[in-house]
This record gives C-alpha cells, structure tokens and sequence, in this order.
C-alpha cells in the first residue's frame, strides 16, 4: 500500500507542478504587459503621470515610505485591526453555525437575526457603532467583526445543516451525542464549507477596513490612502493601495492553503 | 416508550427477545403500520438473517433495536454481555456512509471505543487487531475516499466487532457491492464471526447471501410487517464456495424463493426501502 500510496502522491504532485509551471506564466502575462505598457506609456508622456505615475516612481516611494518606517507602521496598524477582530469573530461565527445545525431550535431563534442582517451592507452600521463605542479602534474592530460573524455563521450553518443524515446516525449508534455530535461529526463534515466562509470572510475584511480608516483615522492603509488623495500624494496612494492587494491575496490564499490542507480526506476532482 | 430493555429474558438462551413488536409511522389518517405483532427470539451466538421485499420495514426493525428510533408497542430484551458491562448492547454495520471520510481508517475503527472512553493506546490496540482481521493491514492512516467500496464496509464491519456488542446489527452491509466483492466479503464476515462468538442480526434482500450466512433466516411479509416464517439453514459450517452447490442449499433457496414470490407479488409497486 505504502508505494502504491506514494506513487499515487508523487503523480498528484507531478501533475500539480506541471499545471502550476504553465499557468503561472500565462497568469503572470497579462500583468506584466501591462505593467511594461504603463511604464513605458508614463516615460513617453502618453500617460497622465500625476494620476498614473510610473511603476518605477512608484517603487521609488515605497522604498522611501519602507526606509521611514511608516509602510510598515501602518500596515501592522490594518493588521492589528484586521487580525483579533476577524479571529475572534470567526470563532464565534463557527460557534454559532455549529449549534445551529445541531439543534434545529437554535436555528429557528437565530436564523431570522442572521439572515435579516447578513444582505446589510455593514458600512451603513458605521456611524450606530462609532455612537456606541466612539470614534476608536474597537469601533472599526466591531464594525469589521460583525461583518466577517454573519458571513462564516451563514457559511457554517450551511455546512452544518447538511451532514448526511447517515454519519448523525452511524455516530449515534457508535454512543456519540451533544458536544462529541458536534466535536467528531458536525465540525469536520462542515470544514469544507467553515473554509469558504473564512477565505470569503478575509477578503471582505481587507474591503472594509479600507473604508473603516477612511473614515476618521490617523493611522493604517486605508487613512494613507484617504490622506494621499486629500494631499494629493498621488504615488503613497498608489502604494498603500497595492499593500493593501498583495496582504489580501497573501491572507486569502493562506486561508485557503490551511483549509485544503484540514480537508485532505475530501476526494479532489 | 423505552428503546431497549436490559434484564433476563425467559429463556436465558436468548441473547435477545422481542414480542409484540409495533411500529407505525405518521398520525391521524396516515398512520402507517411499519410493523406489527412482530416476534422473534435469537439465541446467544446464532447468526440470524432478516430476509423480505423492499419497503417490509426490515431496516425500520434493526433501527428499533439499536435505539435509533421508537417503537408504538411491545418489548426489546437484550441480555447483557456476562463478562464486560461497558459493551454497547447494540452496534450496527450500515450500508453506505457508514464510515466517517474525516477519519483515518484506524480513527474509524476506534471511533466507539473512543465515544465509550477508552483510553486512546488501548482502543487503538484493539482497532489495530480488528484492522488485521479484515484484512485491512497497511490502510490504518489511509482515508475512506482512498478506499474501493469493498475495503469501506471492511471498515464499518472492523469498527462494529471492535466495539464488541451483545448484539451486531447489519443493515445490508454488502447491498451495495458487486457479485464477486460480495462473496469474498460474505468469507471474510463469517470468519471474523467464528472468532468472535457473537450473535448477529443480518438484514439482506438476497437469499443467496441469507443461506451463505445464516444459522436461521427470518422471512418477512410487506407492510405491515411481521415475520411470516422462520426457516433453519442447516448447511455445514464452513461455508466457501462449494456450499453453494449443495443439493440442500438449491432446495432451500428454491424454499425461500416460493415464500417470498408471494411478497414480492403484494408488496408491488416497489416502495422505497425503509
């Protein structure tokens, strides 16, 4: 078994490596010609520098704002607000989901909370929570955390509420019920789901803490943003904006590997 | 009305005791008679096979006595194992999904010893002893998707004697499997049984596989449904391929086939299997 196991991952990973090696350069491609085409455009005066500056100045900046100190101070400020309130309120979220599927009572209490706030664009809470809380951290935080809550809770219910009537039973006539229901089977069947949540969750959070810190913050990515456009510092823009793009496809993508890694035992097509 | 009754039955043979038997389902004016005035009586040790059509309420009947669901009426007796109190009374082998994919074969075995608290070297000691009795060595680490059907329900019958009840229930395990996986399996079941000495209820719609492994076969009519006739299976033990081409075990098939021609004949149009 063990060969025949090994052969089997060894071609998995062959067939990985090759479809990674040839989609990587055609994903790399377009970016690059793009890429190439804005710098040059912005060098032969095609291109409106002070709304497109070259990548080139750009770089330039972020090596300065790097050199200073305050690329990495901000972005640690979005990621000190970004990190505990989406850990927490994903913990939460899964909590909720969970007990949900487990106890169709819970569900009926809970759902129409849920539901009826989970379309609710979580901006518009903004000003009801900087009111409760004040004009602070713990106010972005909040705003950020209900909005990542409902999306895992709504992800994980749905996992939850389809474990397969048969592995409840199997695990019921095998002595399980209450929390081990919920630990051994309820949690694992609804992993694959629980995940999406998370990696959909992650990427709403890099939306919205944008717009948290436009609003009314000195520090973060998003009040660089918001500050460079007033001050019409055009290149710091730029950068926070790409810091921004590359932390969410970094954070997003890391989501996603521990996901799949936790799934191993689903069959892949 | 309560799942299972432990205590002595009347004869003390009887490792399980059933009478007046009644399950119905729904309310009202659709009320339906699953079962009714159902009796049976397995020694210790017997295997007894649980033959009928589609839809007679067979599956319905093993869920009763493993406590999964309710009955309306009569008594489950099961006697307690005489040696180790913690055994479950019951444990079923099901027919699909009853393995867990997030589970390790080995974790799968283990999984009722793990739910009965054992601690974790010594259920999976046992596990690994079960792992071999099926033939499964080599696969403890491996996950269920990795597994042909056949090796699956090795797994779910490897967990079941390893939680070692008074009484296995199994709900079709081979229903799903073609022919010749089916006989192979049907061996290695009976094997596995010889060394354990246990009392098995073996609900099947194939009467070739009632008489490969039964001692006695239950033959059960359409809703409502009851046992119609109890026939022994008196068929040397080993049984291998050759036993199936016994003039007692041609007779005996063309028995029960008769028996159940009449079944299959009322229970029609075929319902869903429950």
């Amino acid at each position: 078994m063990s060969t025949e196991q090994g052969s089997r991952w060894s071609s998995v990973r062959d067939y990985l490596d090759e479809t990674n090696e040839r989609d990587l350069a055609l994903n790399l491609l377009l970016p690059f010609v793009i890429l190439v085409g804005w710098e040059i455009g912005a060098w032969a005066g095609l291109i409106n520098t002070q709304f497109f500056p070259a990548p080139s100045a750009i770089l330039g900046v972020a090596g300065q704002m790097l050199a200073d100190g305050s690329l990495v101070h901000n972005t640690l400020v979005s990621l000190g607000r970004i990190i505990p309130a989406f850990v927490v309120a994903s913990a939460f979220g899964i909590v909720t989901g969970l007990l949900m599927g487990w106890s169709s009572r819970i569900d009926t209490i809970i759902d129409p909370i849920v539901s009826a706030l989970y379309p609710l664009p979580k901006v518009v809470l903004l000003p009801i929570i900087f009111l409760i809380f004040g004009l602070n951290d713990l106010s972005r935080m909040v705003a950020l955390g209900a909005a990542v809550y409902l999306l895992v809770t709504i992800n994980t219910v749905g996992g939850a509420r389809q474990v397969e009537e048969a592995y409840l039973e199997a695990a019921r006539d095998n002595g399980a019920s209450g929390y081990r229901m919920i630990r051994e089977v309820i949690f694992p069947a609804s992993l694959p789901h629980i995940f999406s949540g998370l990696s959909l969750a992650m990427g709403i959070s890099f939306i919205l803490i944008v717009v948290v810190e436009m609003v009314a913050a000195q520090s973060g990515l998003g009040y660089i943003i918001w500050n460079s456009w007033n001050l019409f510092t055009i290149k710091k823009m730029y950068v926070a904006v790409i810091t921004i793009n590359v932390l969410g496809i970094v954070f997003t993508y890391g989501i996603e590997a521990v996901g799949s890694y936790l799934t191993r035992w689903q069959e892949r097509i | 009305m309560s799942l299972q009754e432990i205590g002595e039955s009347r004869n003390s043979t009887d490792r399980i005791t059933i009478e007046n038997l009644r399950k119905v389902y729904g309310s009202g004016d659709r009320q339906v008679v699953a079962i009714e005035d159902f009796e049976l009586h397995v020694p210790d040790n017997e295997f007894f096979c649980l033959l009928g059509p589609s839809g007679c309420g067979k599956s319905t009947f093993l869920r009763i006595v493993s406590g999964l669901i309710d009955h309306e009426g009569g008594t489950i007796t099961i006697r307690e194992s005489d040696t180790a109190s913690d055994r479950p009374l019951t444990n079923m082998v099901f027919q699909e999904h009853g393995i867990f994919p997030w589970m390790s074969v080995l974790d799968n075995i283990a999984f009722g010893l793990k739910m009965r608290g054992v601690p974790k070297r010594e259920r999976y000691d046992i596990a690994r002893t079960y792992l071999k009795k099926v033939n499964l060595s080599g696969f403890e680490s491996a996950y269920p998707h990795q597994l042909s059907g056949g090796m699956k329900q090795r797994v779910g019958i490897a967990r079941a004697f390893a939680n070692d009840p008074a009484i296995l229930l199994m709900d079709e395990p081979f229903g799903a499997l073609d022919a010749q996986t089916k006989e192979q399996l049907q061996e290695e079941l009976l094997e596995v049984w010889t060394d354990a000495e246990k009392t098995a209820i073996y609900v099947t719609h194939d009467i070739e596989e009632a008489l490969m492994l039964g001692d006695r076969m239950g033959i059960m009519t359409a809703r409502p449904g009851t046992i119609k006739e109890i026939i022994d299976i008196d068929l040397p033990r080993p049984r291998t391929k050759e036993t199936r081409t016994l003039d007692e075990f041609v007779q005996l098939r063309n028995r029960v086939w008769d028996v159940l021609a009449e079944e299959f004949a009322r229970s029609a149009p075929p319902g869903e299997d429950t």
